[in-house]
């Protein structure tokens, strides 16, 4: 499903971890979402960023690419939605995040997923690391990234 | 380029190192904050529901993680040099520091501090990175968000 497609209605399935519940090595639900070109444009007018790769197709193929290329903002904001399906912010302080970019994303079906890195309490803090990425329909990694959250509250029980 | 010619270059852009943007005082408001959570498919109700912010520990919206996306306008890639004698120039790196939630009333002064610049040299050509700080500070001047972006030209 892509951005532009989404009802005010629809989100990420949410089931919320308590801290005793994680381990390293698990993985999170992956997310499938979709990028089309008017998404970037989408995003372009929400960051207020019209860099050229964004919009101006014959620009990138003068450079040798297919076309236009999803701002990398815009994959580590998927990326990182992964992440509140097991700690929304409701409990969890997001503190530091980074990606690097493995090779320029084109509009299309992707894969985002993530998996428990760390998990350690410090100082009375009970914070998680984890591990993300974002994969186009071919499999191919086109981001990897961190995230660190701190969990200051635990959801309820079901 | 030859090796002479990629360290004249590599000279001339770490003078830049300390060069800042003029900065940028942004309001967050609700409206900012919907446009990025529908641009990114967001739509958990912190971040768009006032009603139901209200009744969590923020008392009111904040803005996800990568919001600081939303406020680097006029310093990234304006900060960065570009145009330079390579075919491609790419966003290759981020990593953010976040202090607090963004949220709405908050107001951002926002600019960027170039750091510099290295080359490697791989099996396909050489790659130049460029490195750059983007830095967010609220009304009483305390950071909120510090990130730091890498670009690769190659």
């Amino acid at each position: 499903m892509s951005a532009s497609s989404r009802s005010p209605s629809e989100d990420l399935r949410r089931e919320p971890r308590r801290f005793d519940e994680v381990a390293v090595g698990q993985r999170l639900p992956d997310l499938p979402f979709a990028i089309s070109g008017a998404d970037i444009i989408r995003f372009a007018g929400a960051v207020d960023d019209y860099a050229e790769p964004h919009w101006d197709h014959v620009f990138m193929v003068e450079r040798g690419m297919p076309g236009i290329i999803v701002h990398g903002g815009f994959t580590f904001s998927v990326m990182c939605r992964v992440v509140e399906q097991w700690f929304p912010p409701e409990v969890a302080d997001y503190r530091d995040c980074s990606v690097r970019y493995l090779r320029p994303s084109l509009p299309g079906e992707g894969r985002y997923g993530a998996r428990i890195a760390s998990r350690e309490e410090l100082s009375g803090e009970r914070r998680i690391g984890i591990d993300l990425w974002a994969e186009n329909a071919a499999g191919a990694r086109l981001a990897e990234g961190t995230m660190t959250v701190v969990l200051v509250a635990d959801p309820p029980r079901p | 380029m030859n090796d002479t010619n990629h360290a004249e270059l590599l000279a001339t852009l770490n003078r830049r190192r300390g060069v800042e943007t003029p900065p940028t005082v942004t309001e967050v408001d609700r409206s900012m904050i919907r446009r990025f959570c529908v641009a990114t498919g967001n739509l958990h109700p912190l971040y768009l529901d006032e009603a139901y912010a209200r009744g969590t520990r923020f008392g009111g919206i904040i803005a996800p993680p990568t919001f600081v996306a939303a406020l680097i306008a006029g310093h990234f890639p304006e900060i960065i040099v570009r145009g330079l004698p390579f075919a491609r120039e790419l966003h290759a790196q981020d990593e953010v520091r976040i202090a607090r939630p963004i949220r709405t009333g908050d107001v951002i002064t926002a600019f960027a501090r170039y750091d510099h610049a290295s080359l490697q040299v791989a099996a396909r050509g050489p790659r130049l990175y460029q490195a750059a700080d983007l830095i967010l500070r609220d009304a009483a001047q305390c950071e909120v968000a510090h990130v730091r972006i890498v670009t690769v030209a190659f």
